[in-house]
């Protein structure tokens, strides 16, 4: 009797185990059509899920992406970029060139027009004084406030507002990135914050009034936010009614409440669960190109790989094609080859990906003095092995598995590839913070860069940007040093018009390419799941966020 | 007890202090800092970390920091401003804690309400069919993840039953309304009460099963009491007292598992706030937190070493 009941046990605990699985069974896949065309209806709301709670609603002192994003709802700039990463006029009327006269022959002066009848919130006009202001609070000119970045708006020297629609920036040097970077985000309104002492832990950037398409109602947080439309919005109201953003700090919870119905977006899902996020029967799974591309960082500091054979030698020696395949079968990610975006008008086109070469690679290590003597395999330059260390962010178990076939891939051109990971607090670490790859404790890291939308990467690739004693925040943590690099980028941003920055840019890119610098490897593929009745969802892949065009989404009855 | 309670209280001040440097000296030992999130992966300016640093007082050096901060404390109660959000920390953590504490209170209350008599009940029927499945189901309960546990739960009653919501507190934009509470409340305060529900209900059988053979029970059975009376009036008191201060010590360990079920929920707890506190290293934040939460298990400590004596007439603290 006694061992009747154990068993009994057992097989009750099995069967409900079985049947829990049976019920996670795929779902069969729905064809999905276009959800950008169709006659919007109005009304109705969309519930948002979000990872990471933004720390506050202020798109210049925020150190997080998801703040820039829900900015969106609330605030504007005088420009944004679209999800095809192209600047676009927004508050202003155009955006500025030397064509249209926004911009002056010597590029010193910048015009911005701003459209008509714009008003705050509350109301109130939104007139160039705010632009103005807008810029005072970024300089430290209001209050104690401490944006991430001054760099752009630190090169004017004098800010003019002739009539209500028009602001004019002197500058004090040519600043290239100018329009396409500066006031992306928001215009501040002046009425509401100039007699704030101090714009850090002032309680409106938790409830901001701004000039968007939505209104923030209430901010509960760790749980959610609430935004109402706003009817007065300048490109009309916006079609939905309400827009709920939820915060929910695990994949897999969010993953479980976009097939309950309990949110109609999932906004970043993990390449790891693209399978799981495909098969919601309710929802569209959208793919687009990343901003970031993954790269096999060199240290140039390091003897062996100063010497450009060997990266050369590297890279044609590492299969990137198979990688990608192995690892990120259903993304299919494309290959990177430089430090620009493809979409990007500064992208070089005719660089083509490093094709797969062993016997090149080999080659070119024989030459570079690298030889297998005693035949072990691993190849020797005065009695030293070829041995490199690799090194990524631990925990991440793709770049994990990516250490483990490079090691393979390289063993097979004779080189020795050891494996040593931090946690990434460590790995990216500022230099008085030790960060190993700042401090150059490194010989190749795996990690992913940021292309921007303007091409300027002068802080990556210049030699007074390498981390030191004296600047301890360098980003150049290669530690390359090209002087023609340097010289390129500084000609680069020294002048306004397009077609001459592009000619600089495409040069930049055939060096680094040449050089070997880094190995580039692919872009990030975002994924991004709603539901099939959200239309006009544009994911964006670019800092602005994927609700830039959040007025013109509208939800199916 | 009056004279016992203040001595207890006065002994957490030096604890508090204690716990205080230890928690300042660890995270500033931690690689990586709150300047990080601020230089990867961006552009920007030498001068742009400087007037960051200057404004978040990490250029002082690290003891005037400590005592800045303790001077604060003690004197203003004020744990200082996040470096993250720029909101007070004593605001961040009154916003949480109610949360937490409902949570840990509620997956407490259910610990009790199920172990004891499950507990019980498998020591008086001892090898009994009911005893088995108790017994197979706490080591299974016992053994389990939460995070694993947790995931189950949504998929059963989220997805497959759509019964119950599998995230967060309460329903968007919904005014009060004690049901919803309740609704969002029973997933996770289930989860986080599985454990122990397992531990302890194994804590009091064997507790149980210990003091029927004592002397005294066989003497209450010579008597010709009833097996009622004699659990209620006799076992029962004496057998809760080891078990009572298991519950006093593993209730730290509530609070913990707060954290891993706060996350999968989407609990808005102090635990989750710790949690991202801690990846950012938004040191002020970090402090304030575990001086607080070291605050709730001492004052949970010593409302267990109360209930020790209530059930225990031999102890008393004088």
């Amino acid at each position: 009797m006694k061992k009747n009941s154990l068993w009994l046990t057992i097989f009750i605990i099995t069967a409900l185990s079985v049947s829990v699985v049976a019920g996670c069974q795929r779902k069969e896949k729905l064809s999905r059509e276009s959800l950008t065309e169709g006659k919007p209806v109005k009304g109705g709301q969309i519930i948002y899920g979000m990872l990471e709670e933004p720390d506050k609603l202020d798109p210049y002192s925020s150190q997080m992406l998801s703040s820039a994003n829900v900015c969106n709802l609330c605030f504007d700039g005088l420009i944004k970029v679209d999800n095809e990463s192209r600047v676009i006029s927004w508050l202003a009327e155009e955006v500025p060139t030397i064509a249209n006269g926004g911009i002056s022959e010597d590029g010193l002066t910048i015009t911005y027009k701003l459209k008509k009848a714009i008003k705050w919130q509350d109301g109130k006009p939104l007139t160039s004084g705010d632009v103005k202001f807008t810029w005072e609070v970024i300089m430290g000119k209001h209050g104690k406030y401490t944006p991430v970045t001054t760099i752009g708006y630190d090169r004017v020297e004098l800010v003019k507002t002739p009539d209500e629609r028009t602001v004019i920036f002197h500058l004090k040097e040519v600043y290239a990135p100018f329009v396409n970077t500066l006031f992306q985000f928001a215009i501040f309104p002046k009425h509401l914050l100039e007699k704030s002492q101090d714009l850090n832990k002032d309680s409106f950037f938790r409830r901001p009034v701004g000039s968007g398409p939505f209104k923030i109602k209430e901010w509960k947080s760790g749980e959610y936010i609430i935004a109402e439309a706003n009817s007065n919005y300048f490109l009309g109201r916006p079609n939905l009614d309400r827009i709920i953003i939820k915060f929910i700090p695990d994949d897999n919870t969010l993953f479980t409440q976009m097939r309950t119905g309990e949110i109609d977006v999932w906004e970043m899902v993990p390449p790891t669960m693209s399978q799981q996020a495909e098969q919601i029967k309710e929802a569209k799974l959208y793919k687009t190109t990343a901003v970031n591309y993954e790269n096999y960082a060199f240290n140039h500091s390091n003897p062996i790989l100063s010497d450009k054979r060997v990266r050369k030698a590297l890279w044609y020696g590492t299969d990137i094609k198979t990688i990608l395949e192995k690892l990120y079968p259903d993304s299919d990610p494309s290959i990177a080859v430089t430090d620009q975006y493809p979409k990007s008008w500064a992208y070089n086109k005719n660089l083509k990906p490093y094709p797969y070469d062993p016997q090149k690679a080999k080659k070119l290590l024989e030459k570079a003095g690298w030889k297998d003597v005693d035949g072990d395999g691993i190849r020797e330059k005065n009695g030293k092995k070829l041995t490199l260390t690799i090194s990524a962010p631990s925990g991440k178990k793709d770049r994990e598995q990516k250490e483990e076939i490079l090691q393979e891939q390289w063993r097979k051109i004779g080189v020795d590839l050891k494996i040593k990971n931090y946690d990434s607090l460590t790995l990216f670490g500022s230099f008085e913070e030790g960060g190993i790859l700042t401090t150059g404790k490194y010989d190749v890291a795996i990690f992913a860069w940021i292309a921007g939308v303007d091409p300027d990467d002068s802080s990556l690739w210049s030699i007074d940007q390498i981390p030191s004693k004296e600047n301890p925040s360098g980003q150049n943590s290669y530690f390359y040093r090209n002087p023609k690099i340097d010289r390129l980028c500084k000609e680069a941003v020294k002048t306004m018009n397009q077609e001459k920055r592009k000619k600089y840019y495409w040069r930049i890119q055939e060096i680094l390419y040449e050089d070997a610098v880094t190995i580039f490897e692919r872009y990030w593929v975002d994924l991004n799941s709603a539901t099939l009745k959200l239309h006009q969802f544009k994911p964006n892949p670019t800092n602005q966020g994927h609700m830039w065009n959040v007025y013109e989404w509208w939800k199916e009855k | 007890m009056g004279f016992y309670l203040k001595r207890r209280l006065l002994q957490t001040i030096p604890l508090l202090l204690i716990i205080a440097i230890l928690c300042f000296i660890l995270i500033h030992q931690t690689p990586g800092g709150p300047l990080s999130v601020y230089t990867f992966g961006r552009k920007i300016a030498p001068r742009d970390i400087e007037r960051i640093k200057d404004s978040l007082g990490l250029n002082k050096p690290l003891y005037w920091q400590f005592f800045y901060w303790l001077r604060q404390v003690v004197f203003y109660g004020d744990l200082g401003y996040s470096y993250v959000t720029w909101q007070p920390v004593s605001k961040l953590i009154w916003e949480r804690l109610p949360n937490t504490v409902i949570l840990m209170f509620s997956a407490l209350f259910l610990s009790i309400l199920f172990a004891f008599p499950i507990g019980i009940f498998s020591a008086l029927k001892k090898y009994s069919l009911f005893d088995y499945v108790a017994t197979t189901f706490s080591f299974i309960g016992y053994s389990i993840p939460i995070f694993w546990l947790g995931l189950m739960a949504q998929l059963v009653f989220s997805v497959k039953l759509g019964l119950l919501p599998s995230g967060g507190v309460r329903t968007p934009g919904l005014p009060f309304n004690l049901l919803d509470r309740i609704k969002y409340l029973v997933l996770p305060s289930f989860v986080l009460a599985l454990t122990f529900i397992a531990s302890w209900s194994r804590y009091m059988r064997a507790s149980l099963l210990g003091k029927l053979r004592e002397n005294y029970v066989i003497t209450a059975r010579a008597k010709g009491l009833s097996e009622v009376a004699i659990l209620f009036k006799h076992v029962l008191r004496n057998a809760l007292i080891p078990v009572v201060t298991i519950v006093g010590l593993q209730l730290p360990l509530i609070f913990s598992g707060a954290v891993i079920t706060e996350t999968i929920f989407a609990w808005p707890g102090i635990g989750r706030l710790l949690f991202h506190a801690l990846l950012r290293r938004d040191y002020p934040l970090i402090q304030g937190i575990l001086l607080i939460s070291s605050l709730v298990v001492i004052l949970s400590n010593l409302l267990a070493d109360i209930a020790y004596a209530y059930i225990n007439p031999r102890i008393r603290y004088e």
